[in-house]
């Protein structure tokens, strides 16, 4: 055996020569006798033999690289640290154990498993609260003073990776290998593609990338090769015997050791520079990888490092194509983003940024800056927020290095960091943040002077910039240069230099550059048509991701006229495909006709602006119609265009001419028309509204969205609805009837097994004596579970609900 | 006449619409689709076991979940399966926090990108079905229809920790969240 002294270090054989790590531990452990299900970090006490004894197996069979057993040792598995570093402790000595009985030369890597839960937003687990089983973890591995690394295998989320990765390096300095799962549809669980692992790995700085787990090596290959088209740093694989095949009720791998090795060959040509094996793999499988590997070159080549940034989902290279960054998830100029920010109104700007996407940007840039609001927090609100509906990369934008850190901590993949620049200052805090989060930064060409007028003074800052970086170990490739647009209107003579220093960037550096556009039309009429211009022209110096407003379709679309002409679209297909159904407008055609009265003919709505606005699904256009209508009395209103409108509506909708959502929508909007005379009707004719009626989801069943529709429908024809809400025991009910004395109830259930509770609820109103008639309706309604139940009316949808309270409206109203 | 796909279909069919579609149906329909299947995360989990027959002739599973409903014992008698798949998937969160915002918002939306969902996870199950490649297989039977109580769904989580592992979760009505998950069982023939 060698000494540790006498031992190299893992970090100079990684991505030199092959890295051999064991094979199956847990089926190996079961092969020996241990109950599946059993936590088997709690073997290292209770068999400590039996762990040693798989291990040696391993030395063997030729491993350099031992696993500790403790899969599963974290607090969410061993409540007591005490108990759980005891488990560790004595897992690492079961593997010393080994080496000491084989005599052979070994490395001991603690083994980190997935916590099991669901990081947020698909699970319930915080990221910090992940970050710190992991990190319990390592400062126990680290304390014993006797590992030489960290394997975090398994992992199916590489957002828990990036918690257990973080972990790592901020508790120790030991070398790590991270390693994933992939599905077998050739993603991560969690969607990450391939390209996506490396980009995120290598952006964390880990030593040695991994994959293992879930398949067999044949199936792994073409997944594999996919990572190793990208990196740069070397990978080791570890896969499965095979893929799980169910036999006489027993889950087997029956990959052996032949054809396992056979397939570890072609790995290594691939350029592997590591193997080992997963589930079901045996010593026997580790050994007759090593022989075949006698026979195969170690053919590790790190690829040409990229510029890339990832999103949940996504991975986006900056370079081949232009990338469309979009500006408008920025409070600067925009008074109703400042407002949503300072009511804390967050979601509005996830739809905004929902827009942007749609309309085609590549990556969104994401900015809070406001004054009186924590931006740290709202940052980091609104980029997990944005992060569950939107799956491209985000640019986090600040001055604040705080608030860049804690967003880059959180964000989930590799951001943009908007940004660093030729400040000493800046330089210190922000390459710090990239070095340790990955991704890539965008640089300005500014300093403590200004911002230099010529384009040789900008490029010497983005020299500045990207040397400075090669200080932290961060290559070029992670740097985008910046080199600032000015105003046409105030500095004319300088815009050509911005563009200039675009092209000297691209040549001589070789790395990509990108522009917030807007700035150049200040101050200029026709503020869109200077933006389009400058744009191509800085695309033609190079440029490749322009910062811009994406629902600016001209702008877009001359990007894309661009890539056409640069012969970066190949045969023009991106064009086409968007442009096709282009209506080009030529002179004649543009000179403005006279106004056309409304199209006439089948489809053509004839009525009031009010009623086409409601008809329609409108509801800008039918708020503005009624504040129009100040000559017409509120009750003729609703009378002659209200009523009507939704009439046509329900006719339609009973017709099947329109969707129930378009039903709704009109709904909706009547409401609001309604909204907006309320008060006015109430003191010209003081008649009463409608009902009231009570509805509710019953118990047990928490589906409203039935009931909800029904709410919508009832409310825009006038009705006072009193919603209950969902899982509303019969108690509650009988209570609300007694309180508000309504015209009607209605009840709602989904499932078979909650209309007991629709009966019983009915009951429950009976047996207290109130005669008030209820309406049933929901998905697994009919007339005749209406009538066993004891309900006085069965309605199949909203329309029907409208009907029916129509006639006790009617009732009562009789009854006066 | 406007062609659809068999998932638009199905999204019409949720809606409960017969009629034929206008362009602007279609739009409104495509958008919400979109809309959907951004934010939708799918994930399954499956689990095998064999049938086996008691001295009375019923089948039951070597596993804490019991099938000794007339629903299960037909189903898996009609296509004299000798397996059980027990197959459980999701669309993940964000659709339901999408669908709770949207019915604040705009609840023509909601209901448009609800019957999308309900399309979506229907249509995805049945694809991770395919996959299977199961044989002889009977159709997918959901917990809380026939005589099969709400409350197998309880067994079913305790026998499958894994299912947490794709973040859904059973409350005390046994409703899994998110809202768009489905339990399922298929009988099939391992032998096929």
């Amino acid at each position: 055996m060698v000494s540790n002294m006498e031992k190299r270090k893992i970090r100079e054989l990684i991505g030199k020569e092959f890295i051999v790590f064991d094979g199956g531990f847990g089926s190996q452990l079961q092969a020996r006798g241990v109950k599946a299900g059993e936590n088997s970090a709690l073997i290292n006490i209770k068999n400590p033999e039996l762990v040693t004894a798989i291990h040696a197996d391993y030395l063997n069979a030729g491993s350099i690289c031992l696993t500790t057993n403790t899969f599963g040792a974290d607090s969410f598995h061993i409540e007591s640290e005490e108990e759980l570093g005891t488990i560790i402790s004595a897992a690492i000595d079961n593997a010393y154990k080994a080496i000491e009985q084989t005599g052979k030369d070994a490395y001991v890597f603690y083994d980190m498993a997935p916590t099991g839960k669901l990081l947020k937003p698909l699970g319930d687990l915080d990221f910090e609260d992940a970050y710190e089983v992991f990190a319990q973890q390592v400062r126990l591995a680290a304390a014993t003073n006797r590992i030489d690394g960290f394997i975090v295998e398994t992992f199916t989320d590489l957002y828990e990776m990036k918690a257990a990765i973080l972990a790592v390096k901020e508790n120790s300095d030991l070398p790590i290998i991270s390693s994933v799962t992939y599905s077998e549809n050739g993603n991560m669980l969690t969607g990450a593609s391939p390209v996506q692992v490396v980009t995120v790995l290598e952006g964390l700085g880990v030593d040695m990338m991994a994959v293992n787990c879930s398949l067999g090596p044949k199936e792994l290959l073409p997944i594999v090769q996919k990572m190793l088209d990208v990196a740069v740093l070397p990978i080791l694989v570890q896969p499965n015997a095979g893929l799980p095949v169910f036999e006489n009720g027993e889950t087997k791998f029956l990959v052996g050791p032949e054809e396992f090795s056979e397939y570890i060959g072609k790995l290594i040509d691939s350029g592997v520079a590591g193997f080992g094996g997963c589930c079901g793999t045996t010593p026997d499988h580790i050994k007759a990888s090593c022989d075949v590997a006698k026979d195969h070159a170690f053919a590790y080549a790190p690829k040409a490092q990229k510029t890339r940034v990832t999103g949940t989902t996504t991975c986006v290279e900056i370079g081949p194509r232009v990338m469309r960054c979009g500006e408008r998830l920025n409070p600067t100029g925009k008074k109703k983003m400042k407002l949503a920010l300072a009511e804390h109104r967050l979601y509005d700007i996830v739809d905004e940024g929902v827009a942007q996407v749609d309309a085609g940007a590549d990556v969104l840039d994401v900015n809070v800056g406001v004054p009186g609001i924590d931006e740290t927090g709202v940052m980091t609100e609104l980029v997990q927020l944005l992060q569950e509906v939107i799956d491209v990369p985000l640019q986090i934008d600040s001055t604040n290095f705080e608030t860049l850190e804690q967003a880059c901590r959180i964000y989930n993949g590799v951001p943009l960091i908007n940004s660093v620049n030729g400040k000493r200052e800046v330089m210190d805090a922000v390459f710090p943040i990239v070095k340790k989060y990955g991704g890539v930064v965008l640089g300005l060409c500014i300093d403590e002077d200004g911002i230099p007028p010529t384009a040789e003074e900008r490029f010497e800052i983005a020299m500045r910039i990207v040397n400075e970086a090669a200080k932290y170990g961060i290559p070029k490739e992670r740097i985008i240069i910046d080199s600032l647009v000015l105003t046409a209107s105030a500095q004319q003579k300088e815009v050509i230099e911005t563009a200039k220093c675009v092209g000297f960037v691209t040549e001589r550096l070789g790395i990509g550059t990108a522009l917030g556009l807007s700035n150049v039309s200040f101050g200029l009429p026709n503020r869109p048509l200077i933006n389009r211009t400058f744009l191509v022209m800085a695309l033609y110096a190079g440029l490749k991701m322009p910062i811009l407003n994406p629902l600016d379709k001209e702008l877009m679309g001359a990007i894309d006229a661009f890539e056409v002409l640069n012969n970066s679209d190949a045969n023009a297909e991106d064009y086409i495909s968007k442009h096709v159904n282009d209506v080009t407008t030529t002179a004649a055609a543009a000179t403005p006709a006279a106004p056309t009265s409304a199209p006439s003919g089948e489809g053509a709505l004839e009525g009031s602006d009010l009623f086409v606005a409601i008809v329609k699904g409108q509801k800008h256009n039918a708020v503005e119609a009624v504040k129009k209508m100040t000559d017409v009395a509120p009750l003729d209103i609703v009378s002659e265009h209200l009523i009507p409108a939704l009439d046509k509506v329900g006719q339609d909708y009973d017709k099947g001419k329109i969707f129930l959502p378009q039903l709704m929508t009109s709904a909706e909007t009547s409401k609001l028309v309604f909204d907006e005379i309320k008060d006015k009707l109430v003191s010209d004719d003081g008649s009463e509204k409608k009902g009231p009626i009570v509805i509710a989801t019953v118990e047990a069943d928490v589906h409203d969205i039935g009931k909800n529709i029904v709410k919508v429908v009832l409310q825009s024809y006038g009705f006072d609805v009193i919603d209950l809400g969902k899982d509303v025991k019969a108690d509650v009910i009988v209570e609300a009837v007694k309180e508000h004395k309504p015209i009607a109830v209605g009840l709602s259930a989904l499932m078979t097994t909650t209309v007991v509770f629709m009966e019983k609820t009915i009951k429950a109103l009976k047996e207290a004596g109130l005669n008030v008639p209820v309406f049933c309706g929901g998905a697994v309604l009919t007339q005749d579970v209406c009538d066993n139940i004891g309900g006085d009316y069965y309605t199949k949808d909203a329309m029907d609900s409208v009907r029916v309270c129509e006639k006790f409206q009617a009732e009562k109203n009789g009854d006066k | 006449m406007i062609e659809l796909s068999h998932l638009e279909q199905r999204a019409i069919r949720y809606l409960n619409y017969k009629g034929d579609v206008t362009e602007e149906q279609v739009e409104l329909l495509r958008n919400a689709m979109n809309d959907m299947k951004r934010v939708s995360r799918p994930q399954f989990v499956v689990r095998y076991l064999s049938l086996q027959e008691d001295n009375s002739g019923h089948l039951f599973v070597d596993a804490p979940v019991n099938i000794s409903f007339d629903s299960l014992q037909k189903l898996f008698r009609s296509k004299d399966s000798d397996s059980l798949c027990i197959l459980v998937s999701t669309l993940g969160p964000a659709v339901d926090k999408r669908t709770s915002l949207l019915a604040e918002r705009d609840a023509g939306k909601m209901v448009l990108f609800d019957a999308c969902a309900n399309a979506y996870i229907e249509e995805v199950t049945n694809d991770y079905q395919k996959k299977l490649n199961l044989g002889g297989e009977t159709f997918r039977f959901a917990p809380g229809y026939g005589d099969v109580p709400l409350s197998i769904q309880r067994e079913i989580f305790d026998f499958m920790p894994e299912i947490g592992r794709i973040g859904i979760e059973l409350d005390e009505s046994n409703l899994m969240h998110p809202f768009k998950s489905m339990t399922g069982f298929i009988g099939f023939k391992s032998g096929k």
